[in-house]
């Protein structure tokens, strides 16, 4: 009977051989923490990390589609997740979702892992998904009451009037969902992820085929809730995502290229970097200026049209603040700067830049 | 109200609305009406010693082979092609109760449109002044129990085939070739000169054979084998399509 209570018994049961008492109980201990933690998963309200990935990797038979990725998101941060077609974007997202599994990695959701503990419950998460698909034979009320049902929020009626006020769909509310203008749906469904007040919210182009009115209503939206979500927002307005993110993530061929703030992503992407630039000054200062633009480090004057009241000109600079700083001086000593801007904005040379930098290193 | 409830009564709106629905429930109806009055006629001309729904219940698979593909190849092929599927799963619901849900809200549009098939003749007999009664409350409620059970087979069948189907059309064409086989291949088994020798098999599939089953629910057996044997296999099916749910 003594035997049965001691760890030899025990650990020549459970290891199949004999190990030292304490190593039984050290292992006893791991176990117990595991099914602690799996048990006990950590609060989703507590966690500054909303959205993590370690190393996700996912294929689809030969073809892989997301390969070691690796990003987080903080609490309330709003991120822009950027990159050409096939990048691996919505399967990112739909993993996140828990629509997918992923092939191996993880994926966190408020420190909980997805694989382990499953997809956290609906106050956490809302996914809006790209193709907005919604029964169209329900009216617009009808739609969010069933979604509210579904979701098994309290207070039903008041979550569906709050997150109708909220997408300005109040006066569509009785409108059957198949009679409504792509704006309108793309809202609809917005609202629906809105409902319950979600923290993190996944939009997949959420911008895709609204007018620039819509995406402004859009905009509008998503910086006013009340409750400030983490939002992983994917598009391909760059300009969008440029008005409205902290930070965006680059995604190229399945990899991560880049993450930053643009600030950052400008300095580590486009330092050293010819970029074109266009300048018109009113009154001609004449060969004086292309002299002195001429002996400056950094600066490539490229064409220089004379015209009755001034000059075009197209320079190519080198990307830094301090030879910018130069050719506006140069320009405006003996004329009047009325025009001076980038040939591809920021943000889409970033990209440029990013996406060029990416097939290189997978070459 | 429970989020099941909430799911399966929107699936049955949904389908209830369905233009598809209505047409295929008239068709169901037309067909059923038209191979009752064949059997009326039949009986009209040599009496029999059998009721007439016996002999028009043996037609029961005809109306089966046009109604299970055309219920149930829409109800998640046609969601996932539209993304519906996935907004539904996003929320998130598990994939038990989506697959439950549509299962159930197939079956229950089929037991209803068999359940006006087998009514409207048995409350008509009266004003049709039949020499030979239709059917007792009995024998239809024997009917009844044997609609139930197979139909939730095939439904099942049907859902399986919608869960890994891509396209709708693919789906009723698989299973409407499932449900081919599954009402003939037991008969042509058992009497293939091949399996001769494998007496098990012979006696296990004779004793599922279709019209085995029907003949014993219409005599009022209820062979557990039997109940064991259809209700596995639909559960086994239910499960499958839960699996592979989000595989597809």
């Amino acid at each position: 009977m003594e035997e049965f209570f001691s760890a030899k018994f025990w650990s020549k049961i459970v290891f199949g051989k004999n190990i030292s008492p304490d190593r039984f109980l050290e292992k006893l201990r791991a176990f117990g923490t595991m099914l602690d933690k799996m048990l006990h998963p950590p609060s989703l309200m507590s966690v500054a990390v909303a959205v993590e990935v370690r190393n996700l990797t996912r294929s689809f038979g030969r073809l892989l589609a997301i390969s070691q990725l690796n990003f987080s998101l903080a609490d309330g941060e709003v991120v822009g997740f950027l990159g050409p077609n096939g990048a691996g974007k919505t399967t990112t997202l739909k993993i996140l979702a828990g629509l997918i599994g992923a092939s191996s990695g993880e994926a966190y959701l408020g420190g909980r892992s997805i694989a382990r503990h499953g997809r956290p419950p609906h106050h956490f998460l809302s996914y809006l998904g790209e193709n907005n698909a919604m029964p169209g034979q329900a009216s617009v009320a009808q739609y969010l009451r069933l979604r509210v049902r579904l979701r098994e929020l309290d207070d039903g009626d008041r979550a569906v009037a709050n997150v109708l006020q909220l997408c300005n769909l109040t006066n569509v509310r009785h409108r059957m969902i198949a009679q409504l203008s792509h704006g309108y749906r793309r809202r609809v469904g917005l609202a629906d992820a809105l409902l319950g007040h979600p923290r993190v919210l996944l939009l997949d182009e959420p911008t895709a085929g609204l007018d620039p009115c819509q995406v402004g209503e859009l905009r509008r939206i998503l910086s006013h809730l009340p409750h400030g979500p983490t939002i992983l927002f994917s598009s391909h307005v760059l300009g969008e995502v440029d008005a409205f993110c902290h930070r965006m993530l680059i995604l190229n061929a399945g990899r991560l290229i880049a993450d930053g703030t643009r600030q950052d992503l400008c300095q580590s992407l486009l330092a050293n970097s010819w970029q074109s630039w266009h300048a018109r000054t009113l009154v001609a200062g004449g060969d004086g200026a292309v002299a002195r633009l001429a002996q400056l480090d950094g600066v490539r004057v490229e064409s220089c049209i004379r015209r009755r009241h001034g000059i075009d000109y197209v320079l190519a600079l080198q990307e830094s603040e301090t030879v910018r700083s130069n050719v506006l001086q140069a320009l405006a000593r003996d004329a009047m700067l009325v025009h001076w801007e980038r040939d591809v904005p920021l943000l889409e040379s970033i990209f440029l830049a990013a996406t060029r930098h990416g097939l290189e290193e997978t070459s | 109200m429970s989020r099941i409830a909430t799911l399966f009564f929107h699936e049955w709106r949904q389908q209830a609305l369905a233009p598809a629905l209505l047409a295929v429930g008239s068709l169901f109806l037309i067909l059923q009406a038209c191979l009752f009055l064949l059997v009326l006629q039949f009986f009209n001309q040599e009496p029999q010693f059998l009721r007439p729904i016996c002999l028009w219940m043996k037609t029961f698979w005809l109306g089966t082979l046009l109604l299970v593909p055309l219920l149930t190849m829409r109800s998640i092929a046609e969601e996932r092609m539209l993304g519906t599927l996935d907004s539904l799963l996003s929320i998130p619901v598990p994939p038990a109760t989506v697959v439950g849900c549509k299962f159930f809200a197939c079956l229950a549009h089929t037991l209803t449109l068999w359940t006006i098939a087998l009514i409207l003749p048995w409350l008509a007999q009266g004003n049709l002044a039949l020499p030979f009664p239709f059917a007792t409350g009995q024998e239809l409620f024997h009917n009844f129990l044997f609609l139930a059970l197979t139909q939730a087979l095939y439904v099942a069948v049907g859902i399986f085939w919608s869960t890994v189907a891509a396209q709708p059309i693919l789906a009723g064409t698989a299973t409407f070739l499932s449900l081919l086989l599954l009402l003939l291949a037991p008969r042509a088994i058992c009497q293939a000169a091949a399996f001769a020798n494998h007496a098990g098999l012979r006696h296990f599939l004779g004793r599922q054979e279709i019209f085995t089953v029907l003949a014993e629910f219409q005599w009022g057996i209820f062979d557990c084998r039997t109940l064991l044997c259809y209700g596995g296999a639909t559960l086994f099916l239910l499960s499958c399509s839960m699996l592979l749910l989000r595989r597809f």
